[in-house]
């Protein structure tokens, strides 16, 4: 049989550059050694093979640049994503303040109602941290965005959020079967990659 | 690597093809490359889906309305792939020229109509098709509790808006007459929203 | 020219399709071939960033021109392609072109050639992109004209037997049996 995974999904990681995004998913792809391709077009790639109820899922994450060279080439990586992880560094101020232009950019180019996360990394550096936990926890719950804290030092929760996302995409993929019709759901992914979603996909 | 712009139209292949009209075009391609079903059949299969909508939906039209969009939303999806590897037509520049393809190709493809655009708004981003004729609804008589709610071809307002959206055009298709409602002709309104730009495949100019 | 593979990538840079036709000493993994599909998707955009605007403009009168009011007809006999009877799905034979297939992307990536393998890649207007990876090296006009039709063709077959397929999820892998067999076909045939 020609493809060996029954899905896959399209999840983007941003932020500003030095936040440690790259550190974050190592031990969580597939293949451990790292590839660098990230300097030459922008993005780089981790793929993490899951399953899910059966199904074999491939969650293939577009890692991107943070620094501003590559900004009109990134924003074409938001095309189509299923889901977006905003990763910012409790040590520094700027990269959390920066947050809300991640979020605008997002509002711009990806498709809307797309699953977001919010990750605040180096949570070991305990002595150097500026952003609390409960600003950044407040911050998120004001827009409805799951948050979390993670260190390279344990990355466990970062797994697991990864692995629910990937649950909700699949979900909201097996919703939209369901709602094909009601005209104005704007609830779930749209899977299209569009960013108007007043339809669902499905068969026709 | 070579990005190439000004696509060559060399090679070995034998230019046999003379340049003809969008008519001739989309006449030849329906004559001798499409494959054709009987027209019945066609038209028994979709009233078949209309009327069994209607008892799903306990006879509330609006619904169905709904339901027929949806499903030809995604048949757009679908159909706009085939549209384009049998036409292999350019990307129209302007809104005029997209509906001359959708009247005089595609739904002479699809459907061997052609229907007239007309009534276009004054700053050309609103249009109707006029569909003088309609294989949907030959032979369709709307009972009396649907005649003033159910757009009985509504489908087809949704393969535009699924179409269209695939080329990175938002529109708004809607009906606003039907024959079947009495009216004195079937007309879709087609309203341009905004052009994609973001979602333009990266390479076309 | 042998066509080794054929990988099919989404609008969004995902792999959905991926076949070898060769046995090959060099085989990708899965994960490497999603990488490869996103690094052209990447390179794709790139390319078009560093075309010329003065190329871009000659690109876009050429289009513009074949726009005018006239239309040919796409359609030829085979070419280099045997006779081929089986049934090729909705399209009827002959169906193979004329003209070196005007793709819709003027400026983006269309092939890269290393003195082992030559790739080709078409994109369709909603962002499909089609990729056929060669045997050869190979830079000719004939060759780059063949592998553009080859690559619509295969459109033509994804076209069918996919996205008419209506238990096909569009945007996600391709498990069609169906197009397998008629893509499989095809590359025999060549």
């Amino acid at each position: 049989m020609n493809s060996e995974y029954d899905y896959l999904f399209k999840l983007l990681l941003i932020g500003d550059s030095g936040v440690g995004k790259s550190c974050l998913l190592l031990r969580f792809s597939d293949d451990t050694y790292t590839n660098d391709y990230i300097s030459t077009i922008g993005v780089d790639f981790k793929i993490k093979t899951v399953e899910l109820d059966g199904k074999t899922v491939k969650l293939q994450i577009w890692d991107t640049a943070g620094q501003e060279r590559f900004r009109t080439i990134t924003s074409s990586y938001y095309r189509g994503a299923h889901g977006i992880i905003i990763v910012y560094d409790v040590t520094d101020q700027d990269s959390f303040n920066d947050v809300k232009m991640w979020l605008q950019e997002i509002d711009r180019y990806a498709t809307a109602g797309v699953l977001k996360l919010l990750v605040g990394n180096k949570s070991d550096l305990q002595d150097k941290r500026v952003v609390e936990y409960d600003v950044a926890k407040e911050f998120a719950e004001s827009l409805q965005i799951p948050f979390l804290e993670t260190s390279a030092l344990d990355s466990s929760n970062v797994e697991e959020a990864f692995l629910t996302m990937a649950r909700q995409i699949k979900e909201s993929m097996a919703q939209q079967h369901k709602d094909t019709g009601k005209k104005d759901d704007k609830a779930g992914v749209n899977l299209k990659g569009q960013s108007l979603s007043n339809t669902s996909s499905g068969c026709c | 690597m070579s990005s190439g712009s000004g696509n060559v139209q060399n090679g070995p292949a034998v230019s046999t093809s003379s340049k003809k009209s969008l008519r001739v075009f989309s006449d030849d391609i329906w004559k001798n490359k499409t494959a054709k079903i009987n027209a019945e059949l066609f038209t028994l299969t979709y009233g078949s889906i209309v009327s069994q909508l209607c008892t799903d939906f306990q006879r509330d039209f609006n619904k169905v309305n709904d339901q027929l969009f949806a499903m030809g939303y995604n048949i757009g999806l679908r159909l706009i792939e085939d549209f384009l590897a049998r036409t292999a037509l350019p990307r129209c520049d302007t809104l005029v020229k997209t509906s001359e393809v959708i009247s005089k190709c595609a739904f002479k493809i699809f459907l061997n109509m052609t229907p007239q655009v007309s009534n276009w708004s004054n700053n050309k981003d609103v249009f109707s098709l006029i569909l003088d004729e309609n294989p949907l609804s030959d032979f369709v008589e709307l009972p009396m509790d649907a005649s003033k709610e159910l757009w009985y071809s509504n489908i087809l307002c949704g393969v535009l808006k699924g179409a269209m959206e695939m080329v990175q055009l938002d529109c708004d298709v809607w009906f606003v007459s039907d024959v079947l409602r009495g009216d004195q002709h079937s007309e879709i309104r087609v309203k341009l929203n905004r052009i994609l730009k973001d979602e333009i495949p990266a390479g076309e100019d | 020219m042998a066509i080794q593979t054929v990988l099919i990538i989404n609008k969004s840079g995902g792999l959905v399709y991926q076949r070898d036709f060769l046995a090959s000493s060099t085989k990708l993994s899965s994960n490497d071939y999603l990488i490869l599909a996103g690094t052209l998707q990447g390179v794709t955009a790139i390319a078009s960033q560093v075309t010329p605007k003065a190329l871009q403009i000659s690109g876009s009168n050429l289009s513009k021109a074949a726009n005018e009011t006239e239309y040919s007809i796409p359609y030829a006999g085979p070419l280099g392609v045997k006779d081929q009877k089986e049934d090729m799905g909705s399209f009827l034979p002959p169906d193979y072109f004329t003209d070196s297939f005007a793709s819709w992307s003027k400026s983006g990536l269309k092939h890269v050639t290393t003195d082992q393998f030559s790739l080709f890649l078409y994109q369709s207007m909603t962002g499909m992109k089609f990729v056929a990876i060669s045997t050869q090296s190979s830079t000719s006009n004939m060759a780059v004209s063949f592998a553009e039709n080859f690559l619509r063709k295969a459109y033509c077959l994804y076209a069918d037997f996919v996205m008419k397929n209506p238990f096909y999820e569009p945007e996600m892998p391709i498990r069609c049996e169906l197009f397998d067999k008629k893509l499989t076909e095809f590359v025999q045939h060549l």
